[in-house]
């Protein structure tokens, strides 16, 4: 929905790159000619007088300029498409179309109190009462065919004599039912004859006979076959030409599998596959499901998915007794469409930024402003050669997750989650004007299926450097909190090299190599096994990791190894999640990683970091208690200039104090070491933090922090042999307090005096054997 | 012809007299001064129920805190899809965001209260 005020969108292909690659920017506006594109150095972000305020730094670049402001569509919808110059697909002879499909909004709208915000209503538009099953119709020019859903009817509509016919069934079909949809056209006789056939599958297998479903067809005449169209064939969607290109419309909800496109010619008694397309064959040794897919025919006519449709889900033939698509992909032979996928908005190219050898490791920007507008588009500048003895890992991945968030607006239960009424940011209203952009991974789609995907090729207007988020006041959250980081870093005078997730998937400990230290994002909650499996041996062989977070190493994401712009995460049926895949559908397409908490999956962060997440909570931050550890005269270098000998950290920009928001606990029984030192433990936290749900077997009364003893922060220090060493904060607030009091406090005292420490490439808590000493206790 | 939907709509029905019932039991003079006085909390668990019970409803038509500068004020709206930004703010601002969430709490209870007094006077009207 576009409005009258002037409006700059924009995105990167990626979201980092090193110097010598080249970046490119797809920009479009509203309601302006040109605009001005600068490079910034993003600073700090957060703009109100709690921090330092926004803080940026114009940086002279190739790509600095007056530009011409053009409006580009970007519009949702996932669809495979097949390329077929030879119009095989079609061609002479009768011909048949075949699909599976299962469709989830064929009658009403979703059902409402889903997921576990109990989201009841929607803010986005979806297809309307036309939903593409396959064909090649072109909805603007209304030529070709297609075999659709007409609110819920079964439908197939082609272009003949000038004008579009159909030949439709009498029945809207259920939701959630596999169903055999078949066409068949016969020239001899000039008909076409429609029919669908509801199909057994595991949830209905022994009941289908007594669930009222039936068989239905229809038959029409039909002069001379499908009329032709310039539009491509698609399954999943139909096509428009707009802004250039053919956009996706009319997209189905649901599933479709066992696609089938059949021909026999007049001296042949049987048909002939032109197209068999296996949407659970992989082409890959991998035997991942990416965007290529595979027809098995003669033909070969492979598609590409577009926009991300979820693949790795059951088919109708599903058995229910093997998740692993990889092994059974006969039983994965379904693709999951919907009508507001987006993973690629397919801007043109607006400019691009070949990155100088000479710009320094770190958060940058292309800053785009005309009168009333400005937008960010935030990269990150990898190091170069030389590394520097600090790095920041940045979290794209949880950016990614939490991209585009329009919970506040859909759930009934957004205000119970956070403890208080939402408060929203300005620029969460200009997303709601555009629910093109899509959505996050925290919501469902308009047929109530969880968002499995997150994608840097969309506007994602939540990665503003000034955006708060609505679920805390004053909410820094994402890339807003992590300049919290870098700005400290600047006035310790400290420089560090940025890298962010998909760089340390690819490039695995071998990227952290050389550096003294290396600091967490506030809020890492989404990491991939590559990503711990690098942190664990750097840390292993010497490396020292800062993690100034809380919810970090959390929950399993995975990078398509082909589009790394797109990060898969799906949910298990265990633990913090805001909603579920569904059995057979929890394991990623893109790694073939089961998803979920990674407490689950033996790889808990207690183990990698001492603490792990125990709780959450928006209403207030809390101080921290200093432990007996604490004063310990080997760590006596951690508090250097601290003279609190109780409390400290009650401060900070995200709810008064240093501990909250989401929070993590030392717990030994799932891996913390047993010789850690425990720092310091949260003051007391509101009934407004709750245990989080992987803690609870069974439900027992008294679940808040006034009655838990886990609902709780600790700050823990873990020495390891071979020098490496992890500090952990285990709290999302703690970064958002470092700058109270223009950085003299407790906190920044604290946090300079573990970097300054992990630095020192000296034993950290004395000599290398009383280091060993203290570890085993002897 | 029925459907699943219009089953757990009765359901839902009778849940609403119950659960209205218990609040209208819990929402006194004394709980409600003691929101007002700290809307973010936190608060006894009578209080607490009572402001789980409000922030529960539906979230069309519900009420947010708009954040309207780098330190404020604050505003309020109501969430309304189709309108623009899907909001419908309410006039004036507030120079606290829990002050915006005293006033939302205030409205919510002046609409509660108003609307148990035309039930209760339907229901006189009705024996």
């Amino acid at each position: 929905m576009r409005h009258a005020s002037p409006h700059i969108f924009g995105y990167t292909d990626r979201f980092s790159g090193r110097p010598g690659e080249t970046l490119t920017f797809h920009i479009s506006c509203e309601g302006m000619q040109q605009y001005e594109a600068s490079l910034v150095k993003l600073r700090h972000g957060f703009t109100g007088s709690a921090g330092p305020g926004f803080l940026e730094t114009e940086i002279p670049s190739d790509f600095d300029g007056t530009y011409e402001g053009a409006w580009h569509e970007c519009r949702p919808g996932s669809y495979v498409e097949v390329d077929d110059p030879d119009r095989k697909l079609i061609g002479t002879g009768d011909v048949r179309l075949r699909a599976a499909i299962f469709a989830t909004i064929a009658g009403d709208a979703r059902t409402t109190g889903l997921g576990a915000y109990h989201v009841t209503q929607n803010s986005t538009s979806g297809s309307g009462s036309l939903q593409t099953v396959l064909g090649a119709w072109d909805d603007g020019a209304e030529t070709g065919y297609a075999l659709a859903l007409e609110d819920g009817v079964p439908t197939f509509l082609w272009n003949e004599g000038g004008g579009v016919k159909r030949v439709h069934l009498g029945e809207q079909l259920a939701d959630n039912q596999w169903y055999d949809l078949e066409v068949e056209f016969r020239r001899a006789s000039g008909t076409v004859r429609l029919s669908s056939t509801p199909l057994t599958s595991l949830m209905n297998r022994q009941a289908a006979h007594a669930s009222g479903l039936t068989t239905d067809w229809a038959e029409a005449l039909m002069a001379d076959g499908p009329g032709n169209s310039s539009a491509p064939f698609r399954i999943g969607a139909a096509a428009t030409r707009e802004d250039g290109r053919w956009i996706p419309v009319h997209v189905f909800n649901g599933k479709i599998g066992n696609v089938r496109v059949e021909r026999r010619s007049e001296s042949a008694a049987d048909f002939e596959d032109v197209a068999a397309w296996h949407f659970g064959r992989s082409t890959r040794d991998d035997r991942l499901l990416l965007d290529e897919v595979v027809d098995e025919s003669p033909n070969a006519l492979h598609g590409t998915c577009f926009n991300a449709p979820t693949r790795a889900v059951t088919g109708v033939s599903y058995t229910g007794l093997v998740d692993d698509f990889r092994l059974v992909p006969d039983q994965y032979d379904a693709i999951h469409f919907h009508d507001d996928d987006i993973a690629d908005a397919q801007w043109p190219v607006s400019f691009s930024f070949e990155i100088p050898s000479d710009l320094s490791s770190g958060v940058y920007a292309a800053r785009l402003r005309s009168e009333g507008a400005e937008q960010h588009i935030p990269f990150f500048v990898l190091p170069g050669a030389k590394k520097k003895a600090v790095a920041v890992l940045f979290a794209t991945a949880t950016y990614l997750a939490y991209g585009n968030d329009r919970i506040a607006f859909e759930a009934d239960g957004a205000e119970v989650i956070v403890g208080h009424t939402p408060i929203i940011d300005l620029s969460d209203l200009t997303l709601q004007d555009h629910p093109e952009f899509g959505r996050s991974c925290y919501e469902l789609h308009n047929d109530g299926s969880g968002v499995v995907y997150g994608s840097v090729r969309r506007p994602i207007l939540t990665l503003q450097p000034k955006h708060r988020a609505w679920f805390q006041s004053e909410g820094v959250w994402g890339l807003p909190a992590d300049l919290c980081i870098a700005h400290w870093l600047e006035t310790e005078g400290v420089d560090f090299d940025a890298i962010t997730d998909q760089d340390l998937d690819r490039g695995g400990v071998a990227l952290l190599e050389d550096y003294a230290v290396v600091i967490s994002s506030a809020h890492p909650e989404y990491v991939t096994r590559n990503e711990i499996e690098a942190i664990s041996q750097y840390t292993a062989e010497g490396g020292r990791f800062m993690y100034l977070g809380g919810n970090g190493f959390f929950a399993t994401i995975s990078f398509d190894p082909e589009q790394p712009h797109l990060m898969e995460l799906r949910r298990s049926d265990g633990g913090t999640r805001p909603h579920q895949s569904p059995f057979g559908d929890q394991r990623h397409a893109t790694s073939g990683e089961r998803a979920g908490l990674w407490r689950n999956k033996g790889l808990p962060p207690q183990r990698l970091l001492g603490v792990g997440f125990v709780a959450q909570g928006f209403d207030h931050g809390t101080h921290y208690v200093r432990l007996e550890d604490s004063f310990d005269p080997r760590v006596d270098f951690a508090f250097e200039g601290i003279e609190a000998r109780d409390i400290f950290g009650d401060f900070g920009i995200m709810g008064g104090g240093a501990a909250g928001a989401e929070i993590d606990c030392f717990q030994p029984v799932l891996g913390s070491s047993s010789e850690a030192l425990v720092l310091a433990t949260s003051g007391p936290l509101s009934d407004a933090y709750l245990l989080a749900s992987e803690e609870i077997f069974e439900m027992l009364p008294g679940l808040g922090g006034t009655e838990q003893v886990s609902v709780r922060s600790d700050i823990v220090l873990t020495a390891l042999d071979g020098g490496g060493a992890v500090f952990s904060v285990g709290s999302i607030a703690y970064t958002a307090a470092l700058s109270h009091n223009g950085y003299d406090n407790d906190i920044a005292r604290l946090t300079r005096n573990i970097l300054r420490r992990f630095i020192d490439p000296a034993a950290l808590l004395g000599t290398d054997s009383e280091d060993a000493k203290l570890r085993t206790g002897a | 012809m029925r459907t699943g939907s219009d089953r757990l709509a009765e359901i839902q029905g009778i849940f609403d007299v119950r659960f209205n019932a218990r609040l209208r039991e819990s929402l006194s003079p004394a709980v409600i001064q003691t929101i007002s006085e700290s809307p973010l909390g936190p608060h006894d668990d009578q209080s607490s129920r009572v402001v789980r019970a409000l922030a529960n409803a539906p979230v069309a038509g519900k009420y947010v805190v708009l954040s309207l500068g780098a330190d404020g004020p604050w505003g309020i709206a109501r969430i309304v899809i189709g309108a623009e930004g899907n909001i419908v703010r309410a006039e004036g601002s507030y120079t606290s965001y829990e002050e915006a969430m005293r006033q939302i709490f205030l409205k919510r209870v002046d609409a509660l209260l108003s609307e148990w007094t035309t039930q209760d006077s339907e229901e006189q009207q009705n024996s």
